[in-house]
């Protein structure tokens, strides 16, 4: 089918079957490798991307459901070399080991902080539950969270 | 060198390596890697457990438009290798092969296909017609056991490894007796990257390059070579950035397959697992069951210990029986002991294969003998704290095993300051107060444990660095580092930067590839900050030796005048008399006719203990049987934490991995079909951030003397004392006396029935 939407802020014309899975057409036709395969079944976050501000699995979507609408990549929140307020707390509170959960982290909080400024505790906790990160113990995504949401709170006001 | 109270990386937090790249999706994992032409490999597995390949017909699937080749058994050598050998000179049970007519269990390949992309070969895989001769099956460790059970491999399925005899067990006397047995299921890894592999075989060279998320680039190089019967110098093995490893990757799995491909098709191929392919496929951590006896005086000293193990190997043996051996290695290590007697059994079946789980053995020992000490506390009537204080060794007590001192450990420090953090009295009485409600039931547990920071004297460790300063000033760090997401090459890095005492920015090291680094064993034994660490401190201030004579000559000023601060060597009285790194290295080119480099090989002739104690509180809802962890505490003595943040962020993994062990992870096989239940995150139970409990980290931060920095290890030891203290905490909420982990609703709702 063809397709219309916005990818990381560019408008995209592109003749694509629709049933594909949307995650294979991100790393695969787009190149953009930065959104991972964990599990394939919706249930450990690791291809979270952003569609129309929520938070989506892109192994549980087909590219169908991109007509008309806006995705978001990992790779497309870094705005004129200037990294995102929740990418800037995870490199600052030592979030990231190996980094392969590191994306979908990124995205569902991205997602979470669009919806809720100002997330609760328990809110955070609640948003990265489908998210799995086997290095840690959730500590300090979860810390890297509530800095990045007071930071981006800060800066406004 | 600069004051511990000056340092400007060590200790200090810094962000991991990497991060800038991870953050930003632009780090490339093996999984990732693309390329014009590159192939895509898939595996078809077998439905049956256990039995020959009749017939197989692959017409079809070779039919299949864009399918390159197609392999079975017959299309491929019938060369042995073993998956768990790291290095040529190993012993190890060479059973597996590429494809083989025998299957022994569900899943197990039966062919692979490679084709212009992943969905093609995956197409053509389920066109791949094959015929059984099913053979009677051993599932279950009771079944292999059996005299009359089939023969899994021509060896036979048991294997028993060398006794540990101390002392003598049977002769020694004491007033008290205890005997416990304790069951461990299988859990995965579940690293979030599953395994992937990429070869590529270059024409314009003939050589055959391998890209791996591994912990032994060596290792794979060794075996892959002799496969193939190459020269090693014609395989070029690279580390690819690792997303997890816990043991998984230690092994060499699909890195055979896809250069065989490579090679036959003059091809780069890829292979990537699904998170199925990956829990049926490549290695679990083993099911294991061990009975502990221990003879006790009536003040609580231990007099004797006797063990006695029996693993799963899973359909191969590998690494079982080393793994085996090394458990009862562990057993000098926490505690003083006259007495000992150690025996295990590695043992196949028609399941799949069990290989190397972070700590290799730390954890099913500490599982078995922290569960049994509990026990012995409880009967005993003395406090699980007091009869550890009485039976940990000393710093620097012998590890009777291995015949070498712990070193700096400290075991005493580890339980006190754990007591007292975790208020320990002050929560029994809580917990007691706590349980007079109905339905929720809470306890307390603990549980000490011990790893270590190198495999001597398995082997005497050695560690090689090769650092070679640039002509502006900057540093090449070259060692043979396989870091698996958890700091270890920030860590290298600062040791340089702080010995070097220059800017870490300034310093490029990258991890291990075959064709240019030093020779490495590989990242396991949590040996790579003290190993690895201490050849790149060595090694940076022998290049400073070398650097001081250019300068003095450059400066012609006696060495012994120079004084060397923040990358500048400058004349004691006369402080103008300077020379700069860039300096240094220009100087010794241009005029010396030399270049600024220096190799070291480092030596560790000791392995020393990080000594572990968790503290954990459990509710126990005895409705459902669920058991949640309230909170807990950590307390670890690492020696110096090069990366405290990084420290802290996995001893968080090592809890969420402790408490699956305890209390929900469980890869399930049928015990008549051999078929696994749980294959994919659908159904396979782990916490996560939502049920993560509250914890709190303790470093005992004492520095080891002969440490890099002071610092010992910590990857693996993480993990170890957690799911004993589970165990004990819901014990103590229920006044029971379980051992098996995990304690799932069920078993604890059939405890609690039982006691009705
Ligand atoms: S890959 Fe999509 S949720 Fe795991
Ligand atoms: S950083 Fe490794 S899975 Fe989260």
């Amino acid at each position: 089918m063809k397709l219309n939407f916005i990818l990381n802020g560019e408008n995209m014309n592109i003749d694509v079957p629709g049933e594909r899975r949307l995650l294979d057409f991100i790393r695969e036709d787009l190149h953009l490798t930065g959104t991972k395969e964990g599990c394939s079944v919706g249930e450990c976050g690791a291809c979270t991307v952003i569609l129309n501000n929520k938070a989506i699995h892109s192994c549980m979507t087909v590219v169908g459901q991109l007509e008309g609408g806006e995705l978001i990549t990992i790779e497309g929140l870094e705005k004129n070399g200037e990294l995102d307020a929740i990418q800037k707390s995870f490199i600052k509170k030592s979030a990231i080991q190996c980094g392969f959960c590191t994306s979908g982290m990124v995205m569902t909080a991205k997602a979470l902080l669009f919806s809720n400024p100002h997330p609760t505790d328990e809110e955070i906790k609640k948003a990265i539950s489908g998210n799995l990160c086997r290095c840690s113990g959730y500590k300090e995504i979860k810390e890297s969270i509530k800095d990045a949401a007071y930071n981006s709170n800060k800066e406004e006001s | 060198m600069r004051k511990e109270k000056d340092y400007q990386y060590i200790g200090k937090e810094l962000s991991n390596d990497m991060s800038y790249g991870k953050v930003t999706g632009n780090v490339k994992y093996c999984g990732d890697m693309q390329s014009i032409g590159m192939l895509h490999m898939k595996l078809k597995p077998s439905t049956i457990a256990h039995g020959y390949i009749k017939n197989i017909d692959i017409s079809e699937a070779e039919s299949v438009e864009g399918v390159k080749a197609v392999y079975t058994y017959l299309n491929t050598p019938d060369t042995e290798f073993d998956r768990g050998r790291v290095a040529n000179y190993e012993n190890v049970p060479y059973q597996e092969k590429l494809f083989n007519r025998h299957i022994r269990f569900m899943g197990e390949r039966v062919a692979g296909v490679v084709a212009v992309s992943e969905e093609i070969a995956d197409y053509a895989c389920q066109k791949i017609k094959v015929e059984y001769e099913e053979l009677p099956t051993a599932i279950t460790v009771e079944d292999a056991l059996k005299v009359d059970a089939v023969k899994i491999h021509k060896e036979g399925n048991i294997c028993v490894v060398p006794e540990i005899n101390y002392g003598d067990y049977d002769g020694c006397v004491a007033e008290n007796y205890h005997k416990s047995k304790t069951h461990m299921g299988r859990i995965t890894h579940l690293t979030m990257e599953t395994h992937a592999s990429r070869a590529l075989f270059e024409k314009s060279t003939g050589k055959l390059i391998i890209w791996s998320p591994c912990q032994t680039a060596f290792g794979i190089r060794s075996t892959i070579a002799d496969f193939f019967n190459m020269p090693y110098s014609k395989v070029r093995v690279i580390k690819a950035v690792m997303g997890g490893s816990f043991g998984c990757k230690q092994e060499t799995i699909l890195e055979p397959l896809t250069a065989y491909a490579a090679i036959h098709l003059k091809a780069d191929v890829k292979l990537v697992f699904t998170r199925e392919e990956q829990i049926i496929n490549t290695m679990l951590k083993h099911n294991a069951d061990i009975t502990v006896e221990s003879k006790i005086h009536k003040d609580g000293i231990i007099e004797g210990l006797s063990v006695s193990a029996v693993l799963d190997s899973g359909a191969y043996q590998t690494i079982t029986p080393s793994y085996t051996s090394t458990m009862g290695g562990k057993l000098g290590k926490v505690y003083r002991l006259s007495n000992l007697h150690y025996d295990g059994k590695s043992v196949c079946t028609n399941t799949p294969i069990n290989g190397s789980f972070r700590s290799w053995g730390s954890c099913e020992i500490a599982l078995a003998l922290e569960n049994h000490l509990n026990l012995v506390a409880e009967e005993m009537k003395i406090d699980p704290i007091e009869l550890r204080l009485k039976n940990v060794k000393n710093e620097y007590e012998m590890d009777i095993i291995k015949k070498v001192p712990i070193g700096n450990a400290h075991f005493k420090k580890c339980l006190i300051q754990g007591r007292d953090a975790f208020e320990w009295e002050k929560r029994k009485k809580e917990c007691e107060e706590k349980n007079k409600s109905v339905r929720y039931r809470y306890g307390i547990g603990m549980a000490v444990s011990s790893h270590t920071s190198s495999f001597y004297p398995y082997m005497v460790d050695m560690a090689n660095a090769a650092i070679h300063l640039q002509e502006d000033g900057s540093l090449i760090v070259n060692v043979g580092i396989h870091d698996h997401g958890c700091g270890t090459v920030l860590a290298m890095k600062k040791i340089a930067a702080e010995v070097m005492e220059m800017d870490i920015e300034l310093i490029e090291l990258g991890e291990v590839d075959t064709e240019v680094s030093l020779y490495d064993y590989g990242c396991y034994a949590s040996r790579t900050v003290y190993c690895l660490g201490n050849a790149v401190k060595h090694c940076c201030e022998k290049l400073l030796v070398k650097a001081r004579t250019v300068a003095s000559i450059a400066l012609q000023c006696n060495d012994r005048h120079l004084i060397y601060e923040d990358g500048v060597f400058y004349k004691e009285n006369n402080p103008k008399l300077r020379i700069d790194l860039k300096g240094v290295s220009k100087y010794c080119i241009t005029v010396m006719g030399e270049d600024v480099y220096e190799t070291y090989s480092y030596n560790a002739s000791e392995g020393p203990g990080v000594p572990a104690a968790h503290f954990t509180e459990v509710e126990v809802d005895t409705f459902t049987g669920m058991v949640r962890v309230v909170d807990c505490l950590s307390v670890h003595d690492i020696g110096k934490a090069i990366n405290p943040e990084i420290c802290r962020g996995q001893v968080g993994s090592g809890i969420q991995q402790g408490i699956g062990i305890a209390l929900c992870e469980d890869i399930k096989i049928h015990p008549k079909t051999g078929k696994t239940l749980i294959d994919n995150l659908k159904n396979y139970e782990v916490t996560n951030a939502f049920d993560m409990p509250d914890y709190k980290t303790i470093f005992i931060e004492e520095e080891e003397e002969n440490g890099p920095f002071g610092a010992k290890s910590i990857g693996e030891v993480v993990v170890v004392p957690v799911a004993p203290a589970i165990v004990a905490a819901v014990n103590h909420a229920l006044g029971t006396k379980l051992t098996e982990a995990p304690l799932t609703p069920s078993v604890i709702l059939e405890a609690l029935y039982e006691e009705n």
